[in-house]
């Protein structure tokens, strides 16, 4: 008898779980299954911005990111670029539970018609958090390029081809989302909400990926909604936020049309969402393109003119105007 | 309704973060052998909490989950790891409590601060208390690359995975544990009274 079967033979005979405690077991499960996440719990006051200066980064990092932001390189720059927007939380809005209106919009991207052309163009304004001027830049895909996927890239044809079930995609999306601040302690989940974001935003997604894409989004735990906000340059949206679980109070924001589908703008917020964000990037104008450099129909030529934000205790930026009247109902 | 019986772990394990109750799918292919391999591990008291605790944190988990195979198996068993060996610190703390104020350990304790067979003392007593001082006597962590290789049949990709360590590191770790265990192998006395009573 040789040492491993000396030791395999040894106490072969341990009995399973009996009836009673495999049942207790698990209830136990079903008891934590039906608990609400605990990832929608954040409190304390520090942020994104003090975790990059404890990794010893310069504060030049968030226009950095946001230049990668344009060349559609990486999900960074939903994260570090550009200040400008709000929620309305201090306005009386407050964020509702749910995914609904998420699921809206990925009912409504279903609708969208499918877009045809050799290209796709995002144009983009972008703000950059240390008080640059707002900068218009915009990014094209063609079929023969790679198409950013977390921190992967796909081939058109292999990213046209992701999962349009929610299920698959997670799992799809999972494999590519690690934090994008090395050691920064972001939640899985944050990354995971990047991704999707920066998909939404400047990606060649069909119809149903898209959906598929809201459909995740409405389920990754910790997202809430704010139904009633505005975007960097004023426009009315819904807006969905995931608190990073690690760093209080920070989070990153998707500023959504549930009447359509489309993504009007992507931002990081922080310390608290009365606070203006400090990141942020517009969506002006996106769609299918036959020439490469060619923009689709209502791009615009100079950016739109924002707000310049200055800091002020308690907040990295000036709280924005007002929020205007929500053209969606309830 | 999806059916689920046919869905490998991992692919239920990411569906499980969009529909929470599909988790228990993994609870009833996995529970019933895991409760056993701790049950060798830590007795059969310790091994139904830490079992149900297993599941319990690995649905809290569950988003980090990475799979590099099909099975979550290796990541539930370094689930259970972590919560025996928290567990066990947890004993040692009390017991130095005890030790400090002169309050007597219960036996049970002070088995679990050894290294919690607790039923592996019952047998000793029957003839396999070197098998029990060997496996008690090693580095943790070779023992558990040990024991998850031989009682939960992984293999070394497993248990790398499972112990969160390279591949390389597994398999330094079992040629240590068995040249201790090859030992106890050579001795012919100890092998005929362990055959008689397991084999």
């Amino acid at each position: 008898m040789d040492d491993l079967t000396l030791l395999r033979n040894f106490q072969s005979d341990t009995p399973g779980p009996t009836p009673a405690e495999t049942a207790s077991a698990r209830a136990r499960l079903l008891t934590a299954i039906d608990a609400p996440p605990a990832s929608a719990r954040t409190t304390a006051s520090w942020r994104l911005r003090d975790t990059a200066r404890r990794l010893g980064r310069p504060r030049f990092w968030a226009p950095a990111a946001a230049a990668a932001a344009v060349t559609a390189v990486a999900v960074t720059a939903a994260l570090l670029a550009g200040p400008g927007a709000r929620v309305s939380e201090s306005s009386g809005h407050q964020p509702v539970n749910g995914p609904a209106l998420l699921r809206e919009a990925a009912a409504a991207a279903a609708r969208q018609a499918p877009g045809r052309g050799p290209f796709f163009a995002t144009q983009l304004e972008i703000l950059d958090p240390q008080g640059y001027p707002p900068s218009i830049r915009a990014a094209w895909t063609g079929h023969r390029d790679r198409v950013a996927f977390g921190n992967r890239s796909l081939t058109w044809t292999q990213f046209q081809s992701l999962p349009t079930t929610p299920g698959p995609l997670l799992a799809d999306i999972a494999t590519v989302s690690v934090p994008v601040i090395p050691a920064s302690r972001l939640s899985l989940e944050a990354s995971e909400f990047a991704v999707i974001s920066d998909l939404l935003a400047k990606a060649p997604a069909p119809p149903a990926l898209r959906s598929a894409l809201y459909q995740v989004a409405a389920g990754l735990p910790g997202v809430r909604l704010i139904r009633h906000a505005h975007d960097l340059i004023g426009r009315s949206a819904a807006e969905a936020y995931l608190s990073f679980r690690n760093v209080p109070n920070g989070g990153q924001a998707l500023y959504f049309n549930p009447s359509t589908g489309a993504v009007l703008d992507v931002a990081t917020f922080g310390p608290s969402p009365q606070c203006p964000a400090d990141a942020e990037i517009a969506v002006l104008v996106s769609g299918y393109v036959s020439a490469d450099r060619q923009l689709p129909p209502g791009a615009l030529r100079t950016p739109r003119p924002v707000t310049q934000p200055t800091v002020i205790t308690g907040c990295f930026t000036d709280p924005t105007p007002e929020v205007p009247p929500s053209p969606f109902p309830g | 309704m999806i059916s689920t019986s046919d869905q490998p772990d991992s692919e239920l394990i990411a569906r499980s973060r969009l529909d929470p109750a599909v988790f228990a799918e993994i609870f009833d292919r996995h529970h019933g052998e895991l409760y056993r391999y701790l049950r060798r591990r830590a007795g059969g008291g310790l091994a139904a909490d830490l079992a149900a605790e297993t599941f319990v944190t690995a649905f809290a988990r569950r988003a980090s989950y990475r799979p590099q195979g099909s099975s979550a198996r290796p990541w539930l068993y370094g689930i259970a790891h972590n919560l025996l060996r928290n567990h066990l610190r947890h004993e040692q703390r009390r017991l130095a409590a005890y030790a400090r104020h002169g309050a007597e350990p219960t036996s049970d304790a002070a088995a679990l601060a050894e290294f919690s067979l607790a039923d592996a003392r019952a047998d000793a007593e029957a003839g396999t208390a070197r098998l029990t001082r060997i496996l008690a006597g090693m580095a943790a962590r070779d023992r558990d690359a040990l024991l998850l290789f031989a009682w939960a049949d992984m293999s070394y990709a497993e248990v790398a995975q499972a112990l969160g360590v390279p591949v390389g590191t597994v398999r330094s770790r079992l040629n240590r544990a068995r040249r201790q265990l090859r030992a106890l192998a050579e001795d012919e006395t100890v092998i005929e009274v362990l055959g008689e009573n397991h084999g």
